[in-house]
């Protein structure tokens, strides 16, 4: 069915805290809990609300990104009509150098895909991708339709540990003010900067920003918004959520995933699946000396060894006699025999050699970059 | 549009020796060796051996095939040029239709589709083995030989014979006697079901076959008889490696421990083994689980104790949960203390807390696999016996 519900994914710069993490990717493609990359969650949230064409903005290190959506068939938006849209700089007549300073910037570079693909009176999902969680859009975008917001914004209680902008609501359900925090505690409710916006309002939020030489979406385009009269609706989201900013935050993110609560949150049985790339494999085979606890494991492992509270992507080796706790270890890396790993994050295609001794710590875990070999 | 060689999927036969476990779908839909179905072998196969023109050809219980295989998409089948096509009975003009009779008949009613392609060769297969060949090989040897049909063939051991078609082999090296399950097998060169024809030649024979009353309509029983008697060139193409018919629950189980022990490399990726899998997240397993010699798919969440067993999407052990020697298809439960031992369990079956399914070999005449159908529910401390075919819901008999 029709929804008139188009979806804008901008993945710009990535943290730098993200470290080894995006040397050779944006932090919209890293991946995380086995089997997905972070991406997928935004783009899982737009499929699952029925929305049939989402445009992604890319600025830099987007080739793994290109590798992992291709045509867009995995999650559904291989279609004639709309689907999948990659707007990389320079891709469009807008584009000019490559370098978004903010969000509104990156979206004037894709005015004409805004104007041209997106009919009048349409509503967009715009959102970052470099959170995991499973937001049911269904529900604000009810709320938007209902409450005839032009903008609705989807928060939750809580904060961020990290730089983000929270929403104080009023009695009435709507937020007229917005507030910055540095991280930790703030008044209103911590927004998860996924919107629901008017696409004329955005066209005409990006035309000010033009003008005026403005960057930003909150502090630019909302603020103004809000400082003309304008209101947001909120949706409060509390289930499991959390933006990645850096590689601490990545291993703890990881580590969470073994809690039966964020699984059963994150992926619910009966609930809206986040989609991902398919590849051709096997099942995971555990020999007879396999030993292992409180694991999160994709298909197409074999593993021999130990592991205790570890999540394994894809293809991963462990071979007879390895010890790994606290581990992530990412598509097809192998561990040979006798390694020990404690804390440690592998990226995609590593080695750990044999009897290899590797430990991080939980404040500090190590991580091994793409394709090297200890 | 002209293709050198299409294949032709048999996937129309009820699979009547699984029992409950084929009630209500198609042998070739059944789930196997964790992430798989069994027509992903053959299906893989043609992929990887270049063939992107598939038949198939369903007659029982198709509806759950037919979404299993939609597009093709899934095994890379699905070019514009070519595809995976479903070709069910269909009726003509005047109300003249039949359903398939045989395997021969088969294709005999779908000779038009064929004819649109235009193929040099036809590969006929069966939906029910588990095995990885490259039929590009078998086309290359069919080429060279000059053959009117190559039929792969394989050595199963003179104890085995006598359940197989047996092809008797000449000074020449063609085939010169075909002989379906002899008593007094001269050979153990067994048809594994796999045939390559020149296309022209098949054509010619469906067509007479269908005129003589007295034939069965089967490729081993009648085709390939005839071709031999009208002194028509057959190859046989000997195959090496693992092969399995799975028609029956005993080799249905072999079969999947025989994927416990690698005997099929399912991990190398040169020869891919594809699936269309549900959307599902990696596999959990819990704080207290011991996992050993076994198969854990996407999607399952194993807090007991697992030995020896394939385990599909979506199956659940819960704490205190034990299985071993087991098989278990897509969402099948084994809750806490229930023990589940040498057994099948089909999809989305249930055993609850405190129930026993099957034991290990005990020497009797009694003993066998035992089985639960899909969706059946064994109630709190019912016990299934070894060898048990169970269709409906167990309630435990105080």
């Amino acid at each position: 069915m029709r929804n008139d519900l188009h979806g804008i994914i901008y993945t710009l710069h990535s943290e730098t805290a993200l470290r080894e993490l995006v040397e050779h990717r944006n932090s919209a493609s890293i991946p995380f809990g086995g089997r997905y990359r972070l991406i997928d969650f935004a783009l899982s949230a737009m499929v699952n609300a029925g929305i049939r064409d989402v445009g992604v903005i890319m600025e830099r290190d987007y080739q793994s990104l290109l590798d992992h959506l291709s045509n867009g068939a995995d999650w559904g938006l291989a279609r004639r009509s709309g689907g999948l849209r990659l707007l990389p700089p320079f891709g469009l007549p807008d584009a000019h150098s490559g370098h978004f300073s903010g969000c509104m910037e990156a979206l004037r570079s894709v005015r004409s895909y805004i104007q041209d693909d997106i009919p009048q009176g349409a509503d967009i999902v715009l959102c970052a991708a470099d959170w995991a969680g499973n937001i049911d859009l269904n529900r604000a975008v009810e709320l938007h339709r209902r409450t005839g917001a032009e903008i609705t914004a989807v928060c939750s209680e809580g904060y961020g540990d990290f730089a983000h902008h929270r929403l104080v609501v009023d009695d009435d359900g709507f937020a007229r003010r917005l507030v910055f925090s540095e991280g930790g505690p703030g008044p209103g409710l911590f927004s998860r900067e996924i919107y629901i916006i008017k696409r004329d309002l955005l066209l005409e939020l990006m035309d000010y920003c033009s003008d005026s030489d403005h960057s930003h979406f909150h502090r630019d385009a909302l603020a103004h918004y809000l400082a003309e009269g304008g209101r947001i609706a909120v949706c409060e989201h509390n289930q499991y959520a959390r933006r990645i900013t850096s590689v601490r935050d990545y291993f703890d993110a990881s580590m969470e995933l073994i809690q039966p609560q964020v699984m059963a949150e994150l992926f619910p049985a009966d609930g809206l699946p986040i989609r991902t790339k398919e590849r051709a494999e096997a099942s995971t085979y555990y020999s007879d000396t396999a030993v292992v606890r409180s694991s999160l494991v994709a298909d197409g492992c074999y593993i021999e060894g130990e592991l205790d509270s570890c999540i394994l992507f894809r293809g991963v080796r462990v071979a007879k006699g390895a010890k790994l706790k606290n581990c992530v270890l990412m598509q097809d890396t192998v561990v040979e025999a006798g390694a020990e790993l404690r804390c440690v994050i592998a990226d995609k295609d590593c080695v750990v050699t044999e009897n290899c001794f590797l430990a991080g710590s939980e404040r500090l875990p190590l991580v091994i970059p793409k394709g090297e070999k200890v | 549009m002209k293709k050198e060689c299409i294949a032709m999927l048999l996937a129309g036969g009820q699979g009547s020796r699984l029992y409950a476990l084929t009630a209500n779908v198609a042998k070739p839909n059944l789930p196997f060796g964790g992430k798989y179905r069994i027509i992903d072998f053959p299906l893989s196969n043609c992929a990887n051996s270049g063939i992107d023109t598939v038949g198939v050809l369903t007659q029982y219980r198709p509806m759950k095939l037919n979404a299993y295989l939609g597009t093709g998409q899934p095994w890379d089948l699905s070019a514009d040029d070519g595809g995976v096509f479903i070709l069910p009975p269909y009726m003509s003009a005047g109300e003249k239709g039949n359903w398939f009779s045989g395997t021969a008949n088969a294709i005999y009613q779908n000779i038009d589709f064929i004819d649109v392609r235009d193929p040099e060769y036809v590969l006929i297969l069966s939906g029910d083995h588990i095995y990885k060949m490259d039929y590009a090989d078998m086309l290359r040897e069919h080429k060279e030989r000059g053959a009117a049909c190559t039929i792969a063939v394989i050595q199963v051991g003179m104890e085995e014979a006598k359940r197989f078609g047996i092809m008797n082999i000449g000074a020449d090296g063609y085939i010169n006697e075909f002989e379906e399950k002899p008593v007094h097998p001269k050979s153990d060169t067994a048809s594994m079901g796999i045939y390559i024809f020149t296309w022209s030649k098949l054509r010619q024979a469906l067509i007479e076959d269908e005129a003589d009353p007295d034939s069965q309509r089967d490729f081993g029983k009648n085709i390939i008889p005839k071709l031999l008697a009208a002194g028509e060139k057959l190859w046989p193409y000997r195959f090496q490696g693992y092969w399995r018919d799975v028609g029956t629950i005993a080799s249905l189980w072999d079969a999947n421990m025989d994927m416990l022990s690698q005997d099929l490399d399912l991990y190398d990726q040169s020869w891919p083994i594809m699936s269309r899998s549900p959307i599902r997240p990696p596999h959990v397993i819990g704080p207290e689980a011991a996992v050993r010699h076994s198969i854990v798919t996407e999607g399952c969440v194993v807090d007991g104790t697992v030995f020896n067993s394939v385990l599909s999407n979506q199956v659940t052990v819960e704490k205190g949960a034990h299985v071993e020697y087991s098989v278990l298809m897509p969402g099948a439960v084994v809750e806490a203390g229930a023990e589940v031992r040498f057994a099948i369990l089909g999809e989305n079956v249930r055993v609850c807390a405190g129930a026993h399914v099957g034991t290990a070999p005990d020497g009797t005449e009694s003993w066998g696999v035992a089985t639960c159908g899909p969706d059946v529910t064994v109630g709190p401390g019912a016990l299934v016996a070894p060898g048990a075919m169970l269709y409906d819901d167990l309630v435990a008999t105080t």
